[in-house]
């Protein structure tokens, strides 16, 4: 069997690991634009202020699972001779392919974007360019309020630098929370002297020279600023497939085996729009442990076997803000009827639970996560939550509420 | 861990190992790790709402249903231990009294005053007025006012007053923990500690603290009466160790606290009817007493009955298949024996109506037929020599030399041969010049937390070799006897070279050919009255408060809830107290720093907690150095 | 392979089991210190009750472990014994094993930042929670050994619970 995997992302690795996992005679080649071993994506906003931080695999799975490595442009797909063209011109053939191209960030039309001193925050050397341009500078601004952006910004204050993240949105961390989870982190970051501009955004970069000199927004404002990060979001990478006869909608449409139309031809992580487990509708979505998943499961059925993906959470993200941890799950913010909707909001603790019918179908915790897993769990696994109600609204609620007559429960060592 | 450093006790346990018995040691190894609650005193059984406890790491509810938290809990639990030793040694003291009362008025005729100029001292102490009066009247006066001590007065206990210095009578009545009855001490800390009462963590101490000095007055009463009773003891030689069990006698163990029972059994076993009729049984040598723990102590030092082990190790007796007989009268005495004397030949007898064992003999103890109950109780043993093992007979053949027998009577007595005319002086003097460095008082049991004897001997060649003159009762005395540190060679061998110096001159002068033995034996635990006697003489002799002394007090291997009060009453005696086991306190760091630090502001003395017997040793001197700093003596 | 089992119809709820895991967690691994310690020491198991049982709840070390595949820093790992393990001086302290863990059974070490869970105490013959267990409600047993066990017992008494 030859398998080839477009993307050098956790999506590719994972479906490496699957598919050598069980068959260790395969043929596995990653064709992979990025030209770094492989590592983990969602740490990249830390090499911004550590110096030397290892994020690379401890075992590179290029050695670890015997892929073959193609550092190189994947130009198009041939889907009837079952072939990937190189941006060289070179042709590889398949017996099955893996889409795992990832996605890009989205860059707005804004006046003086582009040149120096602006960075987007998607790849290793991304960050790395982050880190070196930055030293000796002052100020920074970052372009969007998402997760990617607060990192960064948090990262660059940590590196010495003045920081304003501006956010186009009335919230920053718009669909990863609601709008009390967003005040709640605006504050935190206002508190370690981060900047906060919301409803606003960048009209212009202003440059001196060649140089960024400050950004001139919508209501007028000007701030001074040395470097401007661009975290607007990411969009699939499907160029790959223009041509290819492949369907893709906002990003490759895939079957609940992860097949694209064509069925020896598979598709995993962020370039995937699939429906949300939860909302059942069709999402993308650039979350690592999705992709993870997706890759894993890819693998397994371009191996043979017959595994069904249910879909994934757009919203699942874990994280820590400076040293306030957050989960958020599922759906958080319903603006439709039919949801019960409960709140715990405390100093030092803000819980929202949100039920629909007899569903736990999301939930927010900030501050206090204590068992948090548990219902993730009740969410992802569409468990019905019956009596367990208040428990669950009163924090209560643990495994042990989940057994019953187990006689032995079994813990492996 | 080893289980004991005493070659004896380990050949024993190599014998409970050949019949498959288990030991203590056995059995904490099944218990253990032991419960984290309990180890810290994080848990409280004190309502029907409980059991309550908390985590001593700062997770889960921080306090119990009623609110309780962990410094509340603490409290009460040490309280209350402290309560239970005190009404141990209240139950001992109370029964002495009893005895006393009946036989000055003749109700008791086997319990003669054997010490008159005993008790005319204590007469004398107390406010009985002594001159031309009946010694049975005196007796009947002092019982009286013994008995007094009990009940709740409108007066400060007659033997708590009366006994230390003025410094210290003073900072009790400013400290308000001056008790005014024994048991109503400790049915105060009873009530104090139940459901909803004190809530006030350092409040419950103190009441504590006043329940620990009620336990002083107990333990001070049972010496006085003890001696009273059946004579001060004075210097013997004796020996202990297994190996004083006689393979070709009816050997009789007697093991508990009090010598009510022991001494009378010590006296009539030397009857000639008896022995001839252990000698028809077929025991050569006739009838063979030896002491366990600290009744084992009060026969020892009153009548040169060699001691066979101490409390940790009692069962070992029976593990020699050569014990005829033990018996018993309370405390210390673990239920097992009556297991492990089921599987030899040895009768287990029980004979105080409070302290009964299923499986064991039951042959009640009334001091009226003090005698002829005695007698019972022998021929009972000796019935049961015919039905011995042979093959399972392992007596180790160890034992050592101990002089015992140094009562605060005896060592004065020693010392007037150096100063008739003061015979403390040559004492203080030596203490002043540096040749006695200061004084260390060994009290306590054996535990199976620690390798038995082990804490001890480490501190003791420490201790010794930096000149500190040793006092041991109880089974801290049963250690030191067993390894032979009771003895002249023993000075030679690990005293510091002032304090051989003293050791030997005090020796020749009373005409013992040597030195005096490195540890002075002051008697059974009860006897720790005794040492405090000792240092209030010396404080009164230099003009200070007790908490001034180079003093200290150590029970590196602790068992009971007894060695809790005591150690709590020489805290407040002024003592810097050593604990070498982890008393049930870490879980309020409020209570630990009371009891470790707090209470060197309120009485001078303090709890020093520390497993490492050397670090402890070192801790020791290092604070009688302080100590002696502070009396402006060389360190 | 051993395994820990729980056996809920033994746990009486002691807690001793939680105190353990702590005392073993901590920097000298005895209670003294423990409690002394500060920041005190973290426990990885927990004991959870409801109206009908009540047992410790721990990792299970599952075998497609959520935790491990969810982890974005390279902490998690599986070692020779088949353990989910930590590789701390790699923990970002993101949380992410914390919110997919179906046991709940990771935590939070707010002082150093990091997540927390059950490590098998793989230094260790027995695991600290199996031997501070006093009703053999947590015991280690030899998962084949255990099977034949249970099958013995199922042909003796037609059920695989204990007597």
């Amino acid at each position: 069997m030859r398998h080839i995997i477009i993307g050098g992302g956790i999506a590719g690795i994972s479906a490496s690991r699957a598919i050598r996992g069980r068959d260790k005679d395969a043929e596995i080649t990653m064709i992979s634009g990025e030209k770094a071993k492989a590592y983990y994506r969602p740490m990249i906003p830390y090499l911004i202020e550590k110096e030397g931080m290892d994020i690379n695999f401890l075992e590179d799975p290029v050695e670890k699972y015997g892929i073959g490595v193609v550092y190189e442009k994947a130009a198009g797909v041939d889907a009837k001779s079952k072939e990937v063209i190189l941006s060289s011109g070179e042709r590889l053939n398949f017996d099955k392919l893996l889409i795992a191209t990832g996605s890009s960030p989205v860059i707005p039309d804004i006046r003086g974007l582009g040149g120096k001193g602006v960075f987007t925050l998607r790849t290793m050397e991304d960050a790395l360019g982050i880190r070196e341009y930055c030293r000796g500078r002052e100020d920074a601004v970052v372009l969007g309020g998402g997760l990617v952006g607060i990192k960064a910004a948090i990262s660059l204050k940590h590196s010495g630098l003045n920081v304003t993240i501006i956010e186009k949105l009335e919230e920053i961390l718009d669909q990863r929370l609601d709008k009390r989870g967003s005040r709640i982190i605006s504050k935190v970051l206002l508190n370690g002297d981060i900047g906060v501009l919301t409803g606003d955004t960048i009209e212009e970069v202003i440059r001196k020279r060649d140089m960024v000199e400050a950004v001139r927004l919508s209501s007028g404002k000007v701030i001074k600023a040395d470097i401007v990060i661009v975290a607007a979001g990411v969009r699939p990478d499907v160029d790959v497939l223009k041509n290819s006869g492949i369907k893709t909608g906002n990003g490759v449409l895939i079957n609940e085996y992860l097949q694209t139309c064509m069925p020896d031809i598979y598709a995993a992580g962020d370039v995937v729009e699939y429906r949300d487990l939860i909302t059942g509708m069709l999402s993308i979505n650039a979350l690592w442990t999705n992709a993870e998943e997706m890759g894993r499961l890819a693998g397994k059925n371009m191996t043979g076997e017959n595994i069904r993906y249910s879909g994934f959470l757009s919203v699942m993200n874990a994280t820590d803000i400076s040293g306030i941890p957050v989960i958020a799950v599922g759906i958080i913010d319903p603006d439709t009827e039919g949801y019960e909707v409960i709140t715990d909001d405390r100093i030092d603790s803000y819980r929202k639970l949100v039920f629909r019918d007899d569903f736990l179908v999301g939930i927010i915790f900030i501050g206090d996560l204590t068992n948090a897993g548990i219902y993730t769990n009740l969410i992802k696994n569409k468990i019905p939550v019956g009596r367990l109600k208040e428990e669950a609204i009163k924090g209560n609620l643990g495994y042990i509420n989940f057994i019953r007559k187990a006689p032995f429960q079994t813990i492996t060592v | 861990m080893e289980r004991s450093i005493d070659k004896a006790t380990l050949s024993a346990l190599e014998s409970a190992e050949k019949a498959g018995v288990s030991t203590v040691w056995d059995r904490y190894a099944a218990q253990s790790p032991q419960c984290g609650f309990g180890e810290t005193g994080l848990c409280c059984r004190h309502c029907l709402q409980g059991p309550c406890r908390i985590s001593p790491f700062e997770d889960g509810p921080r306090t119990g249903v009623c609110g309780a938290n962990a410094d509340i809990m603490v409290s009460r639990g040490l309280s209350r231990a402290i309560a239970a030793g005190a009404a141990s040694h209240g139950g001992h003291a109370k029964h002495m009294a009893h005895t006393l009362l009946k036989a000055a008025k003749g109700e008791a005729p086997d319990y003669p005053i054997r010490d008159e100029n005993k008790l005319k001292a204590v007469a004398a102490r107390i406010g009985v007025s002594v001159d031309g009066r009946e010694i049975n009247e005196i007796a009947a006066d002092v019982a009286m006012k013994a008995l007094e001590d009990f009940s709740e007065k409108e007066t400060p206990l007659t033997w708590a007053a009366t006994t230390v210095t003025k410094g210290r009578v003073d900072t009790f009545l400013k400290l308000g923990v001056v008790p005014t009855g024994i048991d109503s001490s400790i049915a105060e800390s009873m009530h104090r500690t139940t459901y909803g009462v004190d809530s006030d963590p350092v409040n419950i101490i103190l009441g504590a603290v006043k329940c620990a000095l009620a336990d002083y007055a107990a333990c001070h009463i049972a010496t006085d009466i003890a001696d009273i009773l059946f004579g001060t003891p004075s210097p013997v030689a004796t020996r202990a160790n297994l190996g004083v069990l006689n393979k070709n006698a009816v050997n009789i163990a007697l093991h508990g606290h009090n010598p009510l029972l022991s001494d009378i059994l010590v006296q009539v076993a030397g009857e000639k009817a008896l022995n001839d009729s252990a000698k028809a049984a077929g025991a050569s040598d006739g009838i063979n007493v030896v002491g366990v723990c600290c009744t084992g102590n009060e026969i020892m030092m009153r009548h040169k009955i060699p001691l066979a082990t101490s409390s940790v190790s009692q069962e070992a007796v029976i593990l020699t298949g050569a014990l005829d007989a033990m018996v018993v009268d309370y405390q210390c005495i673990m239920p097992s024996l009556a297991g492990i004397a089921e599987c030899f030949h040895t009768k287990l007898i029980t004979t105080m109506p409070i302290a009964k064992i299923p499986k064991a003999e039951h042959i009640e103890f009334h001091e009226p037929e003090a005698k002829e109950c005695a007698r019972k109780i022998i021929e009972a043993a000796i019935g049961a020599f015919g039905k011995r093992d042979p093959g399972r007979i392992n007596i180790p053949d160890i034992s050592s030399t101990a002089f015992a027998g140094f009562s605060v009577e005896a060592i004065l007595s020693a010392l007037s041969l150096l100063d008739s005319e003061d015979p403390l002086k040559p004492l203080i003097d030596n203490i002043v010049s540096g040749n006695i460095y200061g004084v260390c008082l060994f009290a306590g049991c054996n535990t199976v937390k620690v390798t038995q004897d082990a804490n001890y001997l480490a501190m003791i060649r420490e201790l010794a070799r930096n000149n500190v003159l040793i006092l041991a009762t109880g089974c801290a005395s049963g250690a030191f006897a067993r390894h032979g540190f009771m003895t002249p060679e023993a000075t030679e061998k690990y005293a510091g070279p002032g304090l051989k110096a003293v050791l030997t001159a005090i020796g020749q002068a009373a005409g013992l050919g040597g030195s005096l033995p490195l540890v002075l034996h002051m008697g059974s635990c009860v006897d720790n009255s005794r040492a405090a006697d000792l240092a209030v003489a010396i404080a009164d002799k230099l003009g200070v408060d007790l908490d001034k002394l180079p003093v200290v007090a150590s029970a590196p291997e602790a068992v009971t809830e007894k060695a809790v009060a005591i150690g709590t009453w020489a805290v407040a005696a002024g003592l810097p107290t050593h604990l070498g086991v982890v008393p049930p306190v870490l879980g309020s760091k409020l209570v630990t720093e009371v009891l470790t630090s707090t209470a060197k502001d309120l009485f001078g003395g303090y709890f020093i907690v520390e497993t490492d017997p050397l670090k402890a040793a070192e801790t020791l001197i290092s604070v009688i150095g302080e100590r002696r700093k502070g009396l402006g003596l060389s360190v | 392979m051993k395994q820990i089992f729980v056996k809920p119809e033994k746990c009486m709820g002691c807690r001793s089991c939680e105190i353990g895991c702590a005392v073993q967690h901590s920097k000298d691994k005895n209670l003294f210190s423990a409690v002394m310690q500060s920041p005190p020491p973290m426990k990885r198991l927990f004991l959870e009750a409801t109206e009908e049982i009540m047992m410790p709840v721990l990792c299970r070390h599952c075998e497609d472990a959520p935790c491990l595949n969810a982890c974005i820093s390279g902490c998690l790992y599986r070692d020779e014994n088949g353990l989910v393990r930590r590789r701390k001086e790699r923990c970002i302290g993101c949380w992410t094993c914390v919110m997919v863990c179906p046991f709940g059974v990771i935590t939070r070490d707010g002082e150093k930042h990091i997540a927390v869970k059950c490590d098998g105490c793989h230094k260790l013959d027995m695991p600290a929670c199996v031997s501070s267990c006093p009703t053999g409600a947590l015991v280690l047993v030899d998962i084949d050994e255990f099977q034949q066990e249970k099958r013995h017992r199922l042909v003796l008494t037609g059920t695989e619970r204990e007597e």
